[in-house]
């Protein structure tokens, strides 16, 4: 073939392969845009107090192409969690968000199941910290925000204070962080914690109870929303008593935020759990589509709500959820 | 660089890449340039056209989906309002509040629409409850006119006023529930034992029937959307609302609450879009359409592929539809000019093609007629220089006789006066002889015997002549007898040597004829023991300016070259050697052609040609 007979051929072949993709753009411009299964584990999926986490997680998956699975669960153990995580990864999930209910020996698990899937860690992360990614509250300043609203509350009567903290979960990072801000916050002040109860939701009413008949706590300050609820519980099941603990707590199920609007709480800690169900889901939307992306540890921000400024234009787009 | 060596370079490369093409390569690639231009600017001017008309057509579509929008809103609106002016002038209005309650009016009313409200109020000027529906016990410490709604309607009285979205904070519920609600607050005339009050009456829109109607209008998960604002840019629903409010996600809003109503084009956040306002009646609100060129840049990517698919297969059909028809046109030219190249390379009958358009046939036929017409003239010019040779060799042959013969005649008159009648018998033989030889029925062409025997007839006489000063001696092979030669060409060498030769010397003169063969040429040497002649001399007796006759029959030695160089080929004629005072040997070369009738009918009409003579061409 000579030279010109080699540019012609070269023309026409190059032409034929124009056609041929823009025959297949043609025909695969209209296509949905891929959809990747995503599967939310989370301890009490059910509960109200993940109703803004749950908006934020079907925004994102909206926003993403995500076809999005939140697990229905209620309280479950270790065991169960990873249970579930392998049934959803037989039900061709292709990335879990998991809220770990231990933070104590889940990194062989999660170095395992990282390998198998696109993983993100919601609400708390794990020990060691920081080395997968995962979404959550800045614990530690939600621990100092609860000491710092304590402090500064001008109720405090500062003579024999006696603080009882409720810590649910405290195999879970998030509460030992928390725990952990709101001491280093009480100890600025020469404070510390009288007591603390470590229990799970169904036994934390009943415990409570217990404990304060035992050592009257003249501050409770609860860790999670469903140690709030039960410290709300305890306090309306003391009905017609002079109530003399005052109550500080993290939360943000509309329970607790009506009776933050009661009175009974004096002050909640609202972590941003919109964000952090949008930026989890939007953090593992980034994993499925760009392999290589390596998403990296997110905090949100939280807000320190109080009866009086609990309708204030700003909070009350982020405390009550839209979706009714 | 300046223009001049920039104008340079460029003719260069024109000079380079732009040398003449084959006629097929210059139609095809000239038609498909044009081709190829005309349809890309039909391709663009077309699918510019198909944009805009899309982008009209888009700002009509969501025009269109507004006003149906601002339509549907409206007649919620004005529901809203209507059941706040059914409370007010229905019940309110006539009722003195002391004695009668206007309770049932309004669960009745809320009872009818409590799918689009949460609740209807009425309250005092100082912000107390004085009616609700549904029935719910007020919160505690709560001052209903510290809330933006009551403000609005005392401070402008004669209004009614729309909110923007907030969380209803007047009612306790024991089931946690928190509603969202546009509040449309009037102030009203309360009467009370026949005193008129101001008031405020209150309709708590449900917050999701506005929702609801805006979550249809942006089923469509693409990243179009409709958003609704009141006059100040406070956004009212956003499909990406907590988005917003979480600082996630950012909108123009308060820009673009400044816009009239019409379509935009806005770059915000280095995306641009197109924007469409539209104002809703009784509030103010602005419902605001936007389609970022992306999403539209992404629907028409199927039409982009199109329309590249389309001209990328009409180019390739354009090109082999070319290459096709230049080939077509070309094809004919490209047959001529290979019958022209075969003429060029020697073949004087060329077959010259004849075929194609007219006008190439029309060529065609021009250069057969042209070759023909030609091949003729050649073939005239080669009968015409025949015709002259012969007419030259004729002239030749009859300056031979008239001299020659007088001299023998004379010879032969005093032989007779002195009664030497054997010699004069003798002599008058060799000149019958020689005379036959000479006629030779009219031929050219002779074979070497005659031609040798002719040589002789003419020594034999000129012995007699010069009364044997000089003797001759004949030395020819046997194989070169019958040998053809031109007729006449050895007799006029035998004249020089005689003349030239013999007759100035002092002793015996020798003249010798040699006839012999040498590979495939035949030679005939005729030499002389004469006085010689020097090499410049020699060097001239065989060019043009050596014609200078002074003794003899006149038939010199290059009109011997001539004709035999004529006849033979310029390869063949005569060879001179001559040396001062030792003598002259004259070569005559001729190639060795058997003495046959067909050899020499060829020879005489010229049409035979020497090996020699085709390779020296």
């Amino acid at each position: 073939m000579n030279k010109k007979g080699f540019y012609f051929s070269l023309l026409i072949m190059s032409l034929m392969l124009i056609t041929a993709g823009a025959a297949w753009g043609m025909v695969n411009s209209n296509r949905e845009v891929e959809n990747f299964q995503v599967s939310v584990v989370l301890d009490e999926s059910t509960n109200d107090r993940w109703i803004a986490l749950r908006e934020g997680m079907e925004q994102a998956a909206r926003d993403n192409h995500i076809k999005l699975n939140v697990v229905s669960t209620g309280a479950i153990s270790y065991t169960d969690e990873r249970i579930l995580i392998d049934r959803e990864l037989e039900n061709e999930a292709e990335g879990i968000v998991v809220q770990m209910i231990s933070s104590q020996d889940s990194s062989a698990y999660i170095e395992e199941l990282s390998q198998k899937t696109a993983v993100i860690l919601l609400d708390t992360d794990i020990s060691p910290e920081d080395v997968y990614p995962a979404v959550t509250a800045d614990n530690i300043e939600i621990g100092r925000a609860l000491a710092k609203a304590i402090l500064e509350d001008p109720a405090l009567i500062r003579s024999n204070i006696q603080i009882g903290v409720l810590c649910g979960h405290a195999k879970q990072l998030s509460m030992q962080q928390r725990l952990e801000g709101l001491e280093e916050g009480l100890l600025a002040e020469g404070l510390k914690p009288t007591w603390i109860l470590e229990t799970g939701s169904p036994e934390m009413t009943g415990k409570l109870e217990q404990k304060m008949s035992e050592t009257p706590a003249s501050i409770l300050v609860s860790l999670g929303d469903p140690e709030t609820e039960s410290a709300v519980d305890y306090f309306q099941s003391q009905t017609g008593m002079q109530l003399t603990t005052t109550l500080y707590g993290v939360g943000c199920s509309e329970k607790n935020v009506y009776f933050l609007d009661q009175g009974l709480i004096r002050t909640l800690v609202v972590p941003n759990e919109f964000n952090m169900g949008y930026q989890s889901i939007s953090a593992i939307a980034e994993k499925l589509k760009y392999k290589l992306s390596d998403p990296v540890t997110e905090k949100v921000n939280y807000l320190v709500v109080n009866k009086e400024n609990l309708y204030d234009a700003k909070n009350q787009k982020i405390l009550f959820p839209i979706v009714q | 660089m300046n223009k001049e060596n920039l104008l340079d370079k460029l003719n260069a490369y024109l000079k380079k890449y732009m040398k003449p093409q084959s006629i097929q390569m210059t139609i095809a690639v000239s038609f498909t340039i044009v081709s190829v231009a005309c349809m890309g600017f039909l391709g663009v001017m077309m699918y510019n056209r198909f944009v805009n008309r899309m982008e009209v057509m888009k700002a009509e579509s969501t025009e269109q989906l507004l006003n149906q929008t601002a339509i549907n809103l409206e007649s919620y609106l004005r529901n809203m309002r209507r059941i706040s002016d059914a409370m007010y002038y229905s019940a309110i209005k006539d009722k003195d509040l002391a004695t009668e309650s206007v309770d049932p009016e309004m669960t009745l009313l809320y009872e009818a629409n409590k799918d689009n409200l949460i609740s209807i109020a009425c309250y005092s000027g100082d912000g107390e409850l004085v009616a609700a529906a549904p029935v719910s016990t007020e919160k505690e410490g709560l001052n209903a006119a510290d809330q933006d709604w009551f403000m609005a309607a005392t401070e402008q009285m004669e209004n009614l006023h729309f909110s923007t979205p907030h969380v209803q904070n007047l009612f306790d519920n024991a089931s946690y529930r928190y509603y969202w609600v546009v509040s449309l607050s009037r102030a009203v005339e309360l009467t009370e034992n026949g005193n008129s009050s101001m008031g405020v009456l209150l309709v708590d829109m449900n917050y999701s029937s506005i929702e609801q109607l805006f979550k249809k209008v942006n089923y469509d998960t693409s990243s179009e959307y409709v958003y609704l604002m009141d006059s100040n840019g406070e956004i009212i629903y956003h499909p990406r609302q907590k988005l917003i409010y979480t600082d996630l996600y950012q909108e123009n809003n308060l820009e673009e609450a400044k816009l009239a109503d019409g379509s935009y084009e806005e770059m915000f956040q280095g995306s641009k879009r197109l924007i469409t306002v539209k104002t809703v009646s009784y509030t103010g609100w602005k419902i605001v359409s936007i389609v970022p060129m992306s999403s539209f840049d992404m629907g028409l990517l199927g039409t982009r592929m199109f329309v590249i698919m389309l001209m990328s297969l009409t180019m390739l059909a354009v090109i082999l539809f070319n290459q096709l028809v230049s080939a077509q046109i070309a094809r004919p030219l490209q047959k001529l000019n290979n019958s022209i190249k075969d003429w060029e390379s020697g073949n004087m009958n060329p077959d010259i093609y004849v075929g194609g358009s007219q006008e190439t046939e029309h060529l065609g036929r021009t250069l057969r007629s042209v070759v023909a017409q030609l091949r003729q003239l050649m073939d005239d010019i080669v009968v015409e220089q025949e015709e002259k040779r012969k007419s030259e060799l004729d002239a030749l042959q009859s300056q031979i006789n008239p001299h020659f013969l007088y001299n023998t005649l004379d010879s032969i008159v005093w032989m007779i006066e002195g009664e030497r009648y054997d010699d004069a018998v003798f002599m008058i033989t060799q000149l019958a002889s020689l005379f036959r030889v000479s006629l030779s029925r009219g031929r050219t062409i002779i074979s070497i015997e005659d031609e040798i025997r002719h040589a002789q007839n003419y020594m034999n006489i000129q012995k007699i002549r010069y009364k044997n000063k000089f003797t001759v001696t004949f030395k020819v092979e046997e194989e070169v007898l019958q040998c053809c030669t031109v007729k006449l060409v050895v007799q006029p060498l035998l004249e020089n040597a005689i003349y030239y030769g013999t007759e100035e010397m002092d002793g015996d003169g020798e003249v010798t004829v040699r006839g012999y063969r040498n590979e495939q040429d035949v030679y005939l040497e005729v030499s002389d023991n004469g006085l010689g002649m020097p090499e410049e001399i020699v060097e001239q007796l065989l060019t043009e300016n050596n014609r200078v006759r002074k003794r003899g029959s006149g038939v010199g030695l290059l009109n011997v070259h001539n004709r035999i160089a004529l006849r033979f080929g310029k390869p063949y004629g005569l060879e001179i050697e001559s040396y001062p005072d030792e003598g002259t040997i004259v070569r005559i070369h001729l190639p060795m052609i058997p003495y046959t009738q067909e050899n020499q009918e060829a020879l005489e009409k010229g049409t035979w040609k020497s090996e020699k003579e085709a390779a020296h061409e």
